[in-house]
Protein backbone atom coordinates (compact mmCIF):
# COMPACT_ATOMS: atom_id res chain seq x y z
CA UNK A 1 0.00 0.00 0.00
CA UNK A 2 1.38 3.35 -0.74
CA UNK A 3 1.58 6.03 1.70
CA UNK A 4 -1.57 7.95 0.13
CA UNK A 5 -3.45 4.55 0.25
CA UNK A 6 -2.35 4.44 4.17
CA UNK A 7 -3.27 7.55 5.25
CA UNK A 8 -6.60 7.34 2.86
CA UNK A 9 -7.45 4.22 4.61
CA UNK A 10 -6.41 5.58 8.15
CA UNK A 11 -8.67 9.20 7.19
CA UNK A 12 -11.61 6.72 6.48
CA UNK A 13 -11.22 4.13 9.19
CA UNK A 14 -11.51 7.63 11.60
CA UNK A 15 -15.34 7.37 12.91
CA UNK A 16 -16.85 10.76 12.82
CA UNK A 17 -17.68 11.60 16.40
CA UNK A 18 -21.42 11.85 16.67
CA UNK A 19 -22.78 14.88 17.35
CA UNK A 20 -24.27 16.36 20.26
CA UNK A 21 -27.55 18.02 19.24
CA UNK A 22 -27.37 19.46 22.85
CA UNK A 23 -24.15 20.65 21.84
CA UNK A 24 -24.95 22.13 18.27
CA UNK A 25 -28.15 23.97 19.90
CA UNK A 26 -25.61 25.58 23.06
CA UNK A 27 -23.50 26.56 19.62
CA UNK A 28 -26.58 28.23 18.42
CA UNK A 29 -27.51 30.02 21.14
CA UNK A 30 -24.22 30.83 22.22
CA UNK A 31 -23.84 32.19 18.52
CA UNK A 32 -26.34 34.61 18.55
CA UNK A 33 -25.41 36.12 21.61
CA UNK A 34 -21.96 36.25 20.09
CA UNK A 35 -23.26 38.33 17.41
CA UNK A 36 -26.07 40.19 19.66
CA UNK A 37 -23.43 41.55 21.42
CA UNK A 38 -20.80 42.33 18.17
CA UNK A 39 -24.20 44.35 16.92
CA UNK A 40 -24.52 45.97 19.92
CA UNK A 41 -20.65 47.66 20.53
CA UNK A 42 -20.04 48.10 16.99
CA UNK A 43 -22.51 50.44 15.27
CA UNK A 44 -23.33 51.13 11.61
CA UNK A 45 -20.53 53.20 9.82
CA UNK A 46 -21.61 56.62 8.56
CA UNK A 47 -21.90 55.08 5.04
CA UNK A 48 -23.80 51.61 6.28
CA UNK A 49 -26.73 53.61 8.00
CA UNK A 50 -27.18 55.97 5.36
CA UNK A 51 -27.82 52.72 3.13
CA UNK A 52 -29.72 51.60 5.52
CA UNK A 53 -31.74 54.60 5.54
CA UNK A 54 -31.81 54.43 1.56
CA UNK A 55 -33.56 51.04 2.15
CA UNK A 56 -36.20 52.29 4.34
CA UNK A 57 -37.10 55.46 1.77
CA UNK A 58 -39.79 54.62 -0.46
CA UNK A 59 -38.22 55.18 -4.13
CA UNK A 60 -41.90 55.56 -5.60
CA UNK A 61 -41.30 59.42 -4.53
CA UNK A 62 -37.47 60.10 -5.85
CA UNK A 63 -39.47 58.11 -9.59
CA UNK A 64 -42.07 60.90 -8.86
CA UNK A 65 -39.99 63.59 -8.51
CA UNK A 66 -38.24 62.57 -11.79
CA UNK A 67 -41.45 62.19 -13.49
CA UNK A 68 -42.64 65.57 -12.11
CA UNK A 69 -38.95 66.83 -14.03
CA UNK A 70 -40.03 65.12 -17.14
CA UNK A 71 -43.32 66.06 -17.47
CA UNK A 72 -42.34 69.69 -17.12
CA UNK A 73 -39.13 69.84 -19.63
CA UNK A 74 -41.85 67.61 -22.02
CA UNK A 75 -44.87 70.53 -21.37
CA UNK A 76 -41.64 73.41 -22.26
CA UNK A 77 -40.32 71.25 -24.89
CA UNK A 78 -44.11 71.42 -26.61
CA UNK A 79 -44.65 74.73 -25.88
CA UNK A 80 -41.66 75.83 -27.17
CA UNK A 81 -40.58 77.75 -24.29
CA UNK A 82 -43.17 80.46 -24.18
CA UNK A 83 -43.24 83.24 -21.48
CA UNK A 84 -46.39 81.55 -19.86
CA UNK A 85 -45.29 78.01 -19.65
CA UNK A 86 -42.07 79.47 -18.45
CA UNK A 87 -43.70 81.20 -15.75
CA UNK A 88 -45.75 77.92 -15.11
CA UNK A 89 -42.78 76.17 -13.85
CA UNK A 90 -43.80 78.08 -10.65
CA UNK A 91 -46.45 75.02 -10.44
CA UNK A 92 -44.40 72.45 -10.81
CA UNK A 93 -41.51 73.62 -8.88
CA UNK A 94 -43.39 73.17 -5.31
CA UNK A 95 -45.04 69.81 -6.41
CA UNK A 96 -41.33 68.14 -6.91
CA UNK A 97 -40.80 69.31 -3.23
CA UNK A 98 -44.44 68.22 -2.36
CA UNK A 99 -44.13 64.70 -3.02
CA UNK A 100 -40.80 64.71 -0.11
CA UNK A 101 -43.42 65.16 2.53
CA UNK A 102 -44.73 61.55 2.71
CA UNK A 103 -40.92 60.88 3.90
CA UNK A 104 -39.86 63.54 5.60
CA UNK A 105 -43.16 63.30 7.81
CA UNK A 106 -42.85 59.29 7.93
CA UNK A 107 -40.97 59.33 11.41
CA UNK A 108 -44.17 60.72 12.73
CA UNK A 109 -46.66 58.74 10.70
CA UNK A 110 -45.05 55.53 11.03
CA UNK A 111 -44.35 55.63 14.90
CA UNK A 112 -40.77 54.85 13.77
CA UNK A 113 -40.53 50.97 13.35
CA UNK A 114 -37.23 52.15 11.31
CA UNK A 115 -35.80 54.22 13.75
CA UNK A 116 -36.28 51.09 16.09
CA UNK A 117 -34.10 49.43 13.15
CA UNK A 118 -31.99 52.36 13.50
CA UNK A 119 -32.23 52.78 17.11
CA UNK A 120 -28.33 52.57 17.52
CA UNK A 121 -28.13 56.26 16.14
CA UNK A 122 -30.24 59.11 17.55
CA UNK A 123 -33.03 60.81 15.61
CA UNK A 124 -30.72 63.41 14.71
CA UNK A 125 -28.59 61.50 12.88
CA UNK A 126 -32.23 59.98 11.40
CA UNK A 127 -32.97 62.94 10.39
CA UNK A 128 -29.33 64.52 9.43
CA UNK A 129 -29.07 61.12 7.41
CA UNK A 130 -32.69 61.48 5.45
CA UNK A 131 -32.29 64.88 4.79
CA UNK A 132 -28.82 64.38 2.98
CA UNK A 133 -30.02 61.23 1.10
CA UNK A 134 -32.96 63.55 0.01
CA UNK A 135 -30.35 66.69 -0.50
CA UNK A 136 -28.26 64.84 -2.88
CA UNK A 137 -30.99 62.45 -4.97
CA UNK A 138 -32.68 65.89 -5.49
CA UNK A 139 -29.64 67.90 -6.15
CA UNK A 140 -28.41 64.66 -9.04
CA UNK A 141 -31.99 65.15 -10.47
CA UNK A 142 -32.62 68.82 -10.47
CA UNK A 143 -28.82 69.25 -11.71
CA UNK A 144 -29.72 67.09 -14.54
CA UNK A 145 -32.81 68.43 -16.00
CA UNK A 146 -31.39 72.35 -15.15
CA UNK A 147 -28.36 70.99 -18.19
CA UNK A 148 -30.96 69.21 -20.26
CA UNK A 149 -33.04 72.17 -19.92
CA UNK A 150 -30.84 75.09 -20.76
CA UNK A 151 -29.33 73.02 -23.61
CA UNK A 152 -32.30 71.90 -25.26
CA UNK A 153 -34.92 74.71 -24.56
CA UNK A 154 -32.72 77.66 -24.73
CA UNK A 155 -33.61 78.68 -21.25
CA UNK A 156 -31.51 80.93 -19.88
CA UNK A 157 -30.25 80.11 -15.95
CA UNK A 158 -31.60 83.78 -14.58
CA UNK A 159 -35.19 82.66 -15.51
CA UNK A 160 -34.32 79.05 -14.08
CA UNK A 161 -33.39 80.39 -11.06
CA UNK A 162 -36.11 82.68 -10.92
CA UNK A 163 -39.39 80.48 -12.46
CA UNK A 164 -38.06 76.79 -10.49
CA UNK A 165 -35.66 77.26 -7.95
CA UNK A 166 -37.17 80.53 -6.03
CA UNK A 167 -40.84 78.76 -5.79
CA UNK A 168 -39.13 75.52 -5.21
CA UNK A 169 -36.90 77.19 -2.28
CA UNK A 170 -40.13 78.41 -0.68
CA UNK A 171 -41.67 75.48 -0.81
CA UNK A 172 -38.36 73.90 1.02
CA UNK A 173 -38.90 76.42 3.53
CA UNK A 174 -42.15 76.15 4.15
CA UNK A 175 -41.79 72.46 4.61
CA UNK A 176 -39.12 72.57 7.12
CA UNK A 177 -40.52 74.94 9.17
CA UNK A 178 -43.18 72.86 9.65
CA UNK A 179 -41.21 70.05 10.32
CA UNK A 180 -40.06 71.97 13.46
CA UNK A 181 -43.35 71.97 14.53
CA UNK A 182 -44.35 69.80 17.56
CA UNK A 183 -48.35 69.80 15.93
CA UNK A 184 -49.54 66.68 15.17
CA UNK A 185 -50.55 67.60 11.99
CA UNK A 186 -47.93 70.13 10.98
CA UNK A 187 -47.46 67.40 7.25
CA UNK A 188 -51.16 68.46 6.67
CA UNK A 189 -50.29 72.33 7.13
CA UNK A 190 -46.90 72.12 5.61
CA UNK A 191 -48.93 70.18 2.32
CA UNK A 192 -52.04 73.19 2.31
CA UNK A 193 -49.69 76.10 2.76
CA UNK A 194 -47.58 74.83 -0.14
CA UNK A 195 -50.58 74.85 -2.50
CA UNK A 196 -51.58 78.57 -0.54
CA UNK A 197 -47.58 79.67 -1.87
CA UNK A 198 -48.34 77.94 -5.23
CA UNK A 199 -51.77 79.89 -5.64
CA UNK A 200 -50.03 83.58 -4.58
CA UNK A 201 -47.04 82.97 -7.08
CA UNK A 202 -49.12 82.28 -10.44
CA UNK A 203 -50.85 85.39 -8.92
CA UNK A 204 -47.29 87.14 -9.19
CA UNK A 205 -45.49 85.53 -12.31
CA UNK A 206 -49.57 85.78 -14.31
CA UNK A 207 -50.03 89.23 -13.78
CA UNK A 208 -47.90 91.17 -15.99
CA UNK A 209 -48.14 94.28 -14.63
CA UNK A 210 -46.66 92.75 -11.02
CA UNK A 211 -44.18 90.63 -12.77
CA UNK A 212 -42.69 93.69 -14.11
CA UNK A 213 -42.38 95.77 -11.56
CA UNK A 214 -39.56 93.20 -10.13
CA UNK A 215 -36.17 94.03 -10.75
CA UNK A 216 -33.55 91.11 -10.25
CA UNK A 217 -31.96 92.80 -7.74
CA UNK A 218 -35.67 91.97 -5.85
CA UNK A 219 -35.43 88.52 -7.00
CA UNK A 220 -31.79 88.39 -6.21
CA UNK A 221 -32.73 89.34 -2.52
CA UNK A 222 -35.71 87.58 -2.40
CA UNK A 223 -33.78 84.23 -3.59
CA UNK A 224 -30.97 84.94 -1.05
CA UNK A 225 -33.17 85.28 1.64
CA UNK A 226 -35.33 82.13 0.46
CA UNK A 227 -31.45 80.66 0.55
CA UNK A 228 -31.00 81.61 4.37
CA UNK A 229 -34.22 80.55 5.51
CA UNK A 230 -34.11 77.45 4.64
CA UNK A 231 -30.46 76.83 5.70
CA UNK A 232 -31.41 78.17 9.03
CA UNK A 233 -35.04 76.32 9.04
CA UNK A 234 -32.78 73.02 8.16
CA UNK A 235 -30.16 73.91 11.23
CA UNK A 236 -33.57 73.84 13.25
CA UNK A 237 -34.72 70.42 12.34
CA UNK A 238 -31.41 68.70 12.90
CA UNK A 239 -31.24 70.79 16.27
CA UNK A 240 -34.41 70.79 17.70
CA UNK A 241 -35.48 66.87 16.57
CA UNK A 242 -35.09 65.18 19.67
CA UNK A 243 -37.82 68.00 20.43
CA UNK A 244 -40.20 66.59 18.78
CA UNK A 245 -43.20 65.10 18.21
CA UNK A 246 -42.60 61.52 17.89
CA UNK A 247 -39.99 61.73 20.44
CA UNK A 248 -42.43 63.38 23.14
CA UNK A 249 -44.73 60.97 22.06
CA UNK A 250 -43.20 57.74 22.73
CA UNK A 251 -41.67 58.86 25.72
CA UNK A 252 -45.30 59.78 27.03
CA UNK B 1 -21.83 34.40 -5.16
CA UNK B 2 -22.42 31.32 -3.72
CA UNK B 3 -25.34 29.88 -1.38
CA UNK B 4 -23.64 31.30 1.78
CA UNK B 5 -23.01 34.69 0.65
CA UNK B 6 -27.27 35.10 0.69
CA UNK B 7 -27.08 33.27 4.04
CA UNK B 8 -24.89 35.93 5.57
CA UNK B 9 -26.96 38.74 3.79
CA UNK B 10 -29.94 37.27 6.02
CA UNK B 11 -27.59 36.72 8.99
CA UNK B 12 -26.33 40.64 8.77
CA UNK B 13 -30.84 41.75 8.11
CA UNK B 14 -31.37 39.90 11.57
CA UNK B 15 -32.89 36.40 9.94
CA UNK B 16 -32.22 34.24 13.34
CA UNK B 17 -32.98 31.06 11.49
CA UNK B 18 -30.10 31.47 8.81
CA UNK B 19 -27.91 31.86 11.82
CA UNK B 20 -28.98 28.69 12.80
CA UNK B 21 -28.91 26.88 9.24
CA UNK B 22 -25.13 28.24 8.72
CA UNK B 23 -24.27 26.53 12.25
CA UNK B 24 -25.77 23.20 11.12
CA UNK B 25 -24.04 23.18 7.56
CA UNK B 26 -20.77 23.65 9.02
CA UNK B 27 -20.72 22.08 12.15
CA UNK B 28 -19.60 18.63 11.88
CA UNK B 29 -16.54 19.60 9.39
CA UNK B 30 -15.08 22.16 11.89
CA UNK B 31 -15.89 19.57 14.93
CA UNK B 32 -14.38 16.92 12.91
CA UNK B 33 -11.57 19.47 12.55
CA UNK B 34 -11.23 20.10 16.26
CA UNK B 35 -11.73 16.48 16.75
CA UNK B 36 -8.35 16.12 15.35
CA UNK B 37 -6.45 18.94 17.88
CA UNK B 38 -8.41 18.65 21.00
CA UNK B 39 -7.33 15.51 23.55
CA UNK B 40 -10.51 14.41 24.20
CA UNK B 41 -14.44 15.31 22.89
CA UNK B 42 -15.25 17.35 25.28
CA UNK B 43 -12.26 19.98 24.25
CA UNK B 44 -13.55 19.21 20.50
CA UNK B 45 -17.02 20.41 21.16
CA UNK B 46 -15.49 23.62 23.45
CA UNK B 47 -13.59 24.58 20.61
CA UNK B 48 -16.07 23.80 18.09
CA UNK B 49 -18.42 26.30 19.77
CA UNK B 50 -15.92 29.03 20.57
CA UNK B 51 -15.11 28.72 16.67
CA UNK B 52 -18.99 29.90 15.74
CA UNK B 53 -18.92 32.34 18.70
CA UNK B 54 -15.47 33.87 17.27
CA UNK B 55 -16.60 34.23 13.55
CA UNK B 56 -20.52 35.19 14.51
CA UNK B 57 -18.64 37.79 16.67
CA UNK B 58 -16.75 38.92 13.77
CA UNK B 59 -19.62 38.99 11.42
CA UNK B 60 -20.21 42.73 11.44
CA UNK B 61 -16.52 43.50 9.76
CA UNK B 62 -17.10 40.03 7.82
CA UNK B 63 -16.72 40.65 4.10
CA UNK B 64 -17.68 37.72 2.12
CA UNK B 65 -14.77 37.40 -0.36
CA UNK B 66 -13.91 33.79 -0.07
CA UNK B 67 -16.09 30.19 1.19
CA UNK B 68 -17.02 30.69 4.45
CA UNK B 69 -15.77 27.23 6.06
CA UNK B 70 -12.23 28.58 4.74
CA UNK B 71 -12.91 31.27 7.37
CA UNK B 72 -14.19 28.83 10.17
CA UNK B 73 -11.11 26.76 9.67
CA UNK B 74 -8.78 29.32 10.00
CA UNK B 75 -10.56 30.02 13.57
CA UNK B 76 -10.74 26.95 14.52
CA UNK B 77 -6.74 26.27 13.07
CA UNK B 78 -5.97 29.09 15.26
CA UNK B 79 -7.71 28.20 18.52
CA UNK B 80 -6.69 24.29 18.17
CA UNK B 81 -3.18 25.82 17.65
CA UNK B 82 -2.65 25.23 21.46
CA UNK B 83 -4.33 22.19 22.03
CA UNK B 84 -2.90 19.34 22.99
CA UNK B 85 -2.62 16.48 20.47
CA UNK B 86 -5.33 14.35 20.05
CA UNK B 87 -4.91 11.08 21.49
CA UNK B 88 -7.57 8.63 20.89
CA UNK B 89 -8.01 5.10 22.51
CA UNK B 90 -8.89 2.99 20.02
CA UNK B 91 -11.80 0.19 21.49
CA UNK B 92 -11.68 -2.90 19.98
CA UNK B 93 -15.60 -2.07 19.84
CA UNK B 94 -14.87 0.47 17.22
CA UNK B 95 -13.35 -1.72 14.80
CA UNK B 96 -14.84 -2.77 11.66
CA UNK B 97 -15.79 -6.29 11.20
CA UNK B 98 -13.23 -7.66 8.57
CA UNK B 99 -11.45 -10.70 7.74
CA UNK B 100 -8.21 -9.39 8.55
CA UNK B 101 -6.66 -9.45 11.65
CA UNK B 102 -8.05 -6.48 13.75
CA UNK B 103 -4.75 -6.51 15.90
CA UNK B 104 -2.76 -5.49 12.66
CA UNK B 105 -4.84 -2.59 11.77
CA UNK B 106 -4.73 -1.18 15.25
CA UNK B 107 -1.36 -1.39 14.67
CA UNK B 108 -1.12 0.62 11.51
CA UNK B 109 -3.22 3.11 13.13
CA UNK B 110 -1.10 3.50 15.91
CA UNK B 111 1.71 4.14 13.94
CA UNK B 112 0.50 6.24 11.51
CA UNK B 113 -1.01 8.20 14.35
CA UNK B 114 2.97 8.31 16.16
CA UNK B 115 3.65 9.36 12.54
CA UNK B 116 1.47 12.35 13.05
CA UNK B 117 1.99 13.69 16.42
CA UNK B 118 5.88 13.64 15.63
CA UNK B 119 4.99 15.58 12.65
CA UNK B 120 6.13 19.50 12.68
CA UNK B 121 2.76 21.41 14.03
CA UNK B 122 2.78 22.99 10.07
CA UNK B 123 3.10 20.18 8.37
CA UNK B 124 0.60 18.13 10.02
CA UNK B 125 -2.02 20.91 9.92
CA UNK B 126 -1.91 20.31 5.83
CA UNK B 127 -1.79 16.40 6.29
CA UNK B 128 -5.07 16.65 8.21
CA UNK B 129 -6.65 19.06 5.70
CA UNK B 130 -5.79 17.46 2.88
CA UNK B 131 -6.67 13.60 3.78
CA UNK B 132 -8.75 14.34 6.96
CA UNK B 133 -10.92 17.36 6.03
CA UNK B 134 -10.71 16.23 2.34
CA UNK B 135 -9.50 20.18 1.13
CA UNK B 136 -8.15 20.94 -1.97
CA UNK B 137 -4.59 22.65 -2.14
CA UNK B 138 -5.75 25.73 -2.97
CA UNK B 139 -8.35 26.31 -0.32
CA UNK B 140 -5.45 24.62 2.04
CA UNK B 141 -3.46 27.44 0.97
CA UNK B 142 -5.98 30.35 2.02
CA UNK B 143 -6.90 28.41 5.63
CA UNK B 144 -3.20 28.73 6.22
CA UNK B 145 -2.62 32.39 4.30
CA UNK B 146 0.69 30.71 2.41
CA UNK B 147 1.48 30.46 -1.12
CA UNK B 148 0.18 27.07 -2.64
CA UNK B 149 4.33 26.25 -3.80
CA UNK B 150 4.34 26.17 0.27
CA UNK B 151 1.41 23.96 0.46
CA UNK B 152 2.92 21.40 -1.86
CA UNK B 153 6.50 21.59 0.09
CA UNK B 154 4.83 20.65 3.43
CA UNK B 155 3.13 18.38 1.94
CA UNK B 156 6.26 16.22 0.19
CA UNK B 157 8.00 17.01 3.02
CA UNK B 158 4.99 15.48 5.67
CA UNK B 159 5.14 12.40 3.76
CA UNK B 160 8.69 11.57 3.28
CA UNK B 161 9.32 12.10 6.96
CA UNK B 162 5.84 9.95 7.51
CA UNK B 163 7.36 7.54 5.29
CA UNK B 164 10.71 7.59 7.09
CA UNK B 165 8.94 6.97 10.19
CA UNK B 166 7.05 3.49 9.10
CA UNK B 167 10.66 2.62 7.74
CA UNK B 168 9.75 3.03 4.48
CA UNK B 169 11.37 3.19 1.09
CA UNK B 170 10.73 5.93 -1.24
CA UNK B 171 7.95 5.54 -3.31
CA UNK B 172 6.19 7.33 -6.17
Amino acid sequence: MTLDEKLKVYSDSQTIPKIDEECVKKTILASKAALYQSELESPLSGIDFLFHQIRYIRKRWWIAQALVLLALWIFLFISGSGVAMQRSMGIMAPVFVILLLPELWKNQSNASMEVEAASYFSIRKIYAARMTLFAIADLLMLSLFFAVSIVTLKLTVGEMIIQFFLPMNVTCCICFRNLCSNREESGYTAFLMSLVWIAVWMMIVLQERIYRRITAPIWAGVIILSFVYLIYSVCKVWKNCEKYWEVNHSWN
Amino acid sequence: MDADFFLIQKIKNGDDDAIEKLIRKYYPVIFKYCSYHAPDRQNAEDLTQETFERFFGSLPRYQHRDKTVNYLYVIARNLCRDAHARKREILLEELPETGENPLKEIEEKLEIERALKKLPEEMREVIILYYFQNLKLKEISKILQIGLPLVKYRMSKAKKFIRTYLGEEDEK
